[in-house]
């Protein structure tokens, strides 16, 4: 990996590149999907090439390959270089990078049990038995049990002087029971909605989320959802807990923090923000029991990694402090223009993919409320669980959420099973409402692995830490 | 390009000494290359050549799959040793009806040399033009345009030879200004037929347009939707209503209506790889040839995709919807979608509304609010209009609307003749090709502070 990623450098610099910097990506995947009792996906895949950047005459340019041979390096190096001299023929501005010193280091997730050792047969007696309690009642038509693995093998080396070699290994996976009456289909999955939580670890992530222990209790959610009432409209409190809430902090969080869809260079695709830069540091996001924090070092979590894909060293950021907007997710090239340095956000789905801001764990920090509590404190509301729907707008304000399973509280009691809860919201006004965050007690990571963003398309996997919370007068319902 | 003797030779004799009782192989290979733009300015021009395999070997009704970036010989017969090695430890898939068998394909011209001979200087002297225009205007452009050019390839160990060469040229163009935006998009296999210096004058004026944006009242409105729109909504439906096991599993709108009308009989919707129109694909990646299927007739529901895995487990053939192996009950979906014209055009829908909005395209739909009805969510964006009295007027404030599409396309009034193609944001073989429509009575929920 290390010759490869070394001859496209020395290329780059004859090649008369400002900067350049090559990553030679190794990556492999097993998915293991049992629908039904029955074998539906069983896939073991690899993925290996070498994307180069090049700054030439001011501008970018990329050119990746998954033909391993030094001639096809080379070429591909110095490709790199003409398609950046072809982006300066129609720059806007040239690029700058923020300092950062040339790291050489290694690093790996730490992994108890290596999940590609783990025996196929396992997993998949593991899924059917899951399977096999989801489907025992005839209302459930479809259960699906899945695991997943991927793990990333990657050496960045930059005309800096840097060179680092990373293995990050991800694990994880869970269930649906998806359960159909005569017009309505209704479903309740563990322990996250669509295909389950994921950690950077090992097998040993997969074994403790205890998936056999909580099948019963999904299956019998899943049908009761079925002859429950349509969740009320109106305004209510709600309680979100850790899965739903994560998904919330995501889309109204994460996103409008990255700096490169504030400066614009996102609208291709999925829009813009309006944290603008004027309102670093002036503006409440939230009330003061909001506290959220951009990290690449939290253990676990699926936004953790030694060095992001241009090399810089993982780090922790305050973004939103009592409330306050103080921090985005940056990289060299975003981070310069606000005079400060890259906090390691830049991460590419592949050798064959430039990287992109994109969030790594961004996390609600804990507060002070057991759960328990906060329930009984609350006198009206609704305990919300589970993503099935998500939608916001360009710029990140306006939000709609639609959720798998909904209960009632009155005074201070879970009582009314509802289904389809759907709320909607503007997201500083929700997050103003935010007037109660559980402790660390009932803090958790979740993973999202699949968020979208770039043309071409790409995918990365995010972590988001949450505790349940407290949100006032929240619109519940849609207009029919 | 390797070029199909090349690529069809080496499937062959990789496939000569496949393990199992029976094997295929995909290929997916090629260049594409993206330029994206903001603020008028290139920010991002990336260029990737890559092979892509795809190893499926069947031990009886077991099935193990893996995937590789390599073309190589040797790396072909790794990945169908190792797709051996999976089949031996999983279950039997009861099902499964085997590969398919040698097949004749249909024409499917979907190859143009000045599109794959396009790079990024000739990208960048398009876009220029582009900014000049925008400049002109007072504008900046953002946005994004690739070319492609890929082969595609299937073999297995029943006589299956398939290899397909294609082009693609996609652009969008998003002009901006502080408080407004505009779009226009095209997308083809050639080219020659993107007319982005059109497509720039046409999204200038949307931007234009739409300066000084009012509010209005969310609530129940006509809107007419211009194509891109139009493909958002089937851009979901394809996988939310379409499949065979959105059918099997109780999430589609077609679940207990297949046969009975369940929208207004103007829509008819088909799925056709071989139609020129759209972007040509003669067969699926099982090597099943592609022919027309009607998926809703006239409001009534006909048919759900399927590959052979999905057909051979409810009893029918396989629409030759296949995606790459791996993928399991989950791939077959609408590919090469069409939604069949009218008698109207967006003109006469204006002229014909006394008050109502003008759709350019949806952002960031959803369509898991309640599947079995439908129910979308999606907020407006890059140019939204006031119609009023028959005329075209300014730009509205973006607005999200919560609507079942079931419902919604009940309420149909006028569809247009004349339709677009859109190129699939999930696939680079996919595309819709989609009609203007007007709409009675849509549900717009909420609203947005731009």
């Amino acid at each position: 990996m290390k010759d490869l990623t070394r001859l496209a450098i020395d290329t780059l610099r004859k090649k008369g590149a400002s900067y350049g910097d090559a990553r030679f990506v190794d990556r492999e995947d097993e998915h293991v999907v049992v629908k039904s009792k029955e074998v539906d996906q069983l896939v073991r895949s690899r993925s290996r090439g070498v994307g180069v950047r090049a700054i030439v005459d001011g501008s970018w340019g990329f050119s990746a390959t998954s033909t391993l041979t030094p001639a096809e390096i080379e070429r591909v190096a110095a490709e790199a270089v003409e398609v950046a001299r072809s982006s300066a023929t129609a720059q806007k501005e040239r690029v700058r990078l923020a300092e950062e010193p040339p790291h050489r280091d290694t690093y790996h997730t730490p992994v108890g049990k290596d999940p590609f050792t783990v025996p196929i047969e396992q997993k998949i007696d593991l899924l059917t038995k899951c399977c096999e309690i989801l489907d025992k009642d005839p209302r459930v038509k479809v259960s699906e049990a899945s695991f997943a693995a991927w793990r990333t093998n990657k050496v960045f080396a930059s005309t800096e002087g840097a060179e680092i070699e990373q293995t990050i290994t991800c694990t994880g996976g869970g269930y649906t029971a998806t359960a159909v009456g005569a017009n309505d289909t209704q479903r309740r999955s563990y322990p996250n909605s669509f295909r389950g939580n994921y950690a950077t670890a090992g097998y040993e992530y997969f074994e403790g989320l205890n998936l056999l222990d909580h099948a019963e209790r999904v299956r019998t959610e899943a049908v009761e959802l079925l002859d429950a009432p349509e969740c009320p409209s109106g305004e209510w409190d709600l309680i979100i807990l850790g899965p739903q809430l994560a998904l919330q902090i995501h889309e109204s969080c994460g996103h409008p923090v990255e700096l490169d869809r504030v400066f614009g260079t996102e609208l291709s695709l999925a829009g813009g923000s309006f944290l603008q830069p004027e309102l670093l540091g002036n503006f409440m996001y939230g009330s003061k029991h909001v506290n959220i924090t951009g990290d690449s070092v939290r253990p676990g979590g699926l936004g953790t990694f030694g060095y992001d894909d241009e090399g810089v060293k993982a780090t922790s950021t305050p973004i939103i402090q009592e409330g306050r907007f103080v921090g985005y997710l940056m990289s060299r090239e975003t981070a310069v223009k606000l005079g400060k340095r890259s906090n390691a956000a830049m991460r590419a789905d592949g050798w064959n993919r430039t990287p992109l801001i994109r969030m790594i764990n961004v996390s609600l920090e804990a507060g002070s409320w057991k759960l328990a509590d906060l329930i009984k404190d609350t006198k009206r509301g609704l305990l919300i669980d589970m993503n099935k729907s998500w939608s916001i707008d360009d710029k990140r304000v306006n939000f709609q959420f639609g959720c798998e399973y909904a209960r009632e509280i009155v005074d201070g009691k879970v009582g009314q099973l509802y289904k389809n809860p759907l709320y909607s919201g503007m997201t500083p006004q929700f997050w103003g409402s935010c007037d109660a965050v559980c402790d660390a007690s009932e803090w958790k990571l979740w993973g999202t692995p699949n968020c979208g963003k770039g043309v071409p398309g790409q995918t990365m996997y995010v972590g988001h830490g949450a505790a349940p919370a407290r949100f006032r007068n929240v619109k519940v319902g849609r207009s029919k | 390009m390797r070029g199909k003797d090349q690529v069809l030779n080496t499937l062959s004799q990789a496939l000569q000494d496949a393990p199992g009782d029976e094997a295929d192989l995909v290929y997916v290979g090629g260049r594409s290359g993206t330029t994206r733009f903001a603020h008028s300015g290139i920010h991002q021009n990336t260029v990737e050549t890559s092979d892509a395999i795809f190893a499926r070997v069947c031990l009886g009704k077991r099935i193990g799959v893996v995937s590789a970036t390599s073309f190589t010989r040797e790396d072909l017969a790794t990945a169908l040793a190792s797709a051996a090695e999976l089949a031996r430890v999983t279950p039997e898939t009861p099902h499964w009806p085997g590969l398919a068998g040698p097949a004749t394909y249909g024409p499917a011209n979907a190859h143009d040399a000045a599109t794959a001979a396009c790079g990024p200087t000739q990208r960048a002297a398009t876009l220029f033009r582009v900014f000049e225009t925008g400049a002109r205007a007072g504008v900046e452009i953002d946005g994004a345009f690739t070319t492609t050019e890929t082969e595609v390839a299937v073999a297995n160990t029943r006589g299956v030879r398939a290899w397909h060469p294609l082009t693609t040229a996609s652009i969008q163009i998003i002009p901006t200004l502080p408080d407004s935006s505009g779009y226009a998009s095209a997308s083809s296999t050639r080219l020659a037929d993107l007319a982005a210096d059109a497509l720039a004058e046409k999204a200038i004026e949307k931007c234009l347009r739409g300066k000084n944006p009012v509010e209005v009242k969310p609530g129940k409105w006509t809107i007419v939707l211009e194509p891109q729109a139009v493909a958002d909504l089937f851009t979901w439906l394809g996988f939310t209503a379409f499949t065979a096991n959105a059918l099997r599993e109780g999430h589609s709108f077609l679940c207990g209506r297949m046969g009975e009308r369940s929208m207004g009989e103007q829509v008819t919707v088909y799925d056709d790889g071989l139609d020129p129109a759209g972007i040509p694909l003669p067969f699926d990646f099982e090597g099943v040839p592609k022919k027309r299927v009607t998926l809703m007739e006239k409001g009534v529901g006909r048919a759900v995709c399927h590959d052979r895995l999905t057909a051979g487990r409810d009893g029918v053939e396989s629409t030759a919807h296949a995606t790459p192996p791996g993928r399991g009950s989950e791939g077959a979906a609408p590919l090469n979608l069409f939604v069949a014209g009218g008698d109207s055009s967006i003109g006469e829908m204006i002229a014909s509304t006394e008050k109502g909005l003008l759709i350019t395209r949806w952002h960031y739909l959803n369509g898991l609010i309640q599947p079995r009805e439908a129910v979308f969510t999606g907020m407006t964006r890059d140019g939204t209009f006031l119609i009023e009295n028959g005329e075209l007027g300014r730009g509205i404030k973006n607005m999200r609307f919560t609507e079942s599409i079931v419902g919604a396309f009940s309420r149909i009034q006028a569809v247009s003749r004349e339709r677009k193609l859109a190129g699939a944001t999930w696939s680079p073989f996919g595309s819709y090709v989609t009609p203007a429509l007007k709409i009675e009575g849509f549900t717009f929920s909420d609203a947005t502070d731009h």
